[in-house]
């Protein structure tokens, strides 16, 4: 019997280069056909930055924080509402760029446009509300006071000043970039200004393939 | 088009024809309509020097709000800052287009409804001149033609 047991030990030892090499065939194939990270504009790559836990208030009145983004994209903006240019313009396309991208099977019903507020001073929940509801009926809207809103954005690189213009006015300067926010909660792109719907298609559908081929 | 429209039409028609700011030519003015509850708006609009002389805009006004003014958003690091523009000068011949995202008349306070499609008065005043009237149409969405400054 010790050249059966010989023959199975051989044929179980074939048994697995074989699974091996076929899998490796497999995997070499399908990472053929996905992107290669320096050819995605924009991605941050290989170590998109974690988001840190945050709380805000939203436009209801409710906590929003880490977990209201947790398994869906976010296409994420910083604003106020007394901006008469960038953001209405912004929004208006990020509005116009969802419309598509809620036939995209990475975006679909579940993703969202988020609009933080760096402006706590004068936009509250109420405003927000209506801000928000004029541009895209299921954007998310928050805001928090100063400090909060900093920690956040802070880990995100973000920049905001306020800015005197006489007298009571004042207006905001910050950034105006869209962030991507991946369903796993990793800043993963973002998007320079100034912004178009079409622009920001593009790079929702090439970013998001390299994410959920690799991540 | 209402009669409202129609004479609003042959104002504007003359207005590139007034005396002062003489050879400017104001087209295709339009406002985004501030969503509810912002008192800040931005308007848009096309600048043509037709003349033989030099123009310098030196202020905008509108009886239709509080305060206007000419604003420039610039980007720096992917910073957005919106700056006063004091004047504007253009060569004859020279056309400036006020596009979201960069040069625009920043206007502050409404003084009535802004609705789609209404017409609002921005007075356009350039050295030593009375001001030239031009008309900016209230817009939901920016009309199919415009981009943004550098955008698509």
């Amino acid at each position: 019997m010790k050249p059966l047991r010989r023959f199975l030990r051989l044929a179980v030892a074939m048994g697995v280069i074989l699974t091996a090499f076929a899998g490796g065939i497999w995997l070499s194939a399908r990472h053929a056909d996905a992107p290669v990270a320096s050819s995605v504009d924009g991605l941050l790559w290989p170590d998109p930055p974690a988001l840190q836990p945050f709380t805000l208030t939203d436009a209801a009145g409710e906590p929003f924080g880490l977990e209201r983004l947790r398994g869906r994209w976010t296409l994420l903006f910083f604003g106020f509402t007394h901006c008469p240019d960038v953001c209405p313009t912004t929004l208006a396309e990020l509005a116009a760029a969802q419309t598509t991208l809620r036939d995209h099977p990475r975006y679909g019903e579940r993703g969202r446009i988020a609009f933080v507020s760096v402006d706590p001073e004068r936009d509250d929940a109420a405003t927000l509300r209506a801000y928000a509801d004029f541009f895209a009926p299921d954007m998310i809207a928050a805001t928090a006071p100063e400090d909060t809103l900093r920690r956040l954005t802070r880990a995100l690189g973000v920049v905001f000043m306020k800015v005197p213009q006489g007298g009571d006015a004042y207006t905001m300067d910050h950034s105006a970039g869209i962030f991507f926010i991946s369903p796993d909660l990793h800043l993963v792109s973002v998007l320079t200004p100034p912004h178009s719907r079409g622009q920001i298609v593009k790079r929702f559908d090439a970013v998001s393939a390299f994410i959920e081929e690799r991540g | 088009m209402s009669p409202r429209r129609i004479v609003l039409g042959v104002l504007l028609a003359m207005s590139a024809a007034a005396d002062a700011c003489e050879g400017l030519v104001a087209r295709d003015g339009w406002i985004r309509q501030p969503p509810p509850g912002s008192s800040h708006a931005a308007g848009y609009l096309s600048l043509h020097n037709e003349g033989e002389q030099t123009i310098t805009i030196e202020s905008v006004a509108s009886p239709d709000f509080e305060t206007a003014m000419l604003h420039e958003t610039r980007y720096s690091d992917g910073r957005a800052q919106m700056r006063h523009v004091h004047s504007l000068e253009l060569a004859p011949g020279k056309r400036i287009e006020a596009r979201p995202g960069g040069l625009h008349v920043m206007l502050m306070r409404p003084r009535v409804e802004l609705a789609t499609d209404a017409l609002v008065e921005l007075d356009i005043t350039c050295a030593a001149g009375t001001p030239l009237a031009a008309w900016l149409s209230v817009r939901r969405t920016a009309p199919p033609a415009t981009a943004t400054t550098t955008g698509e």
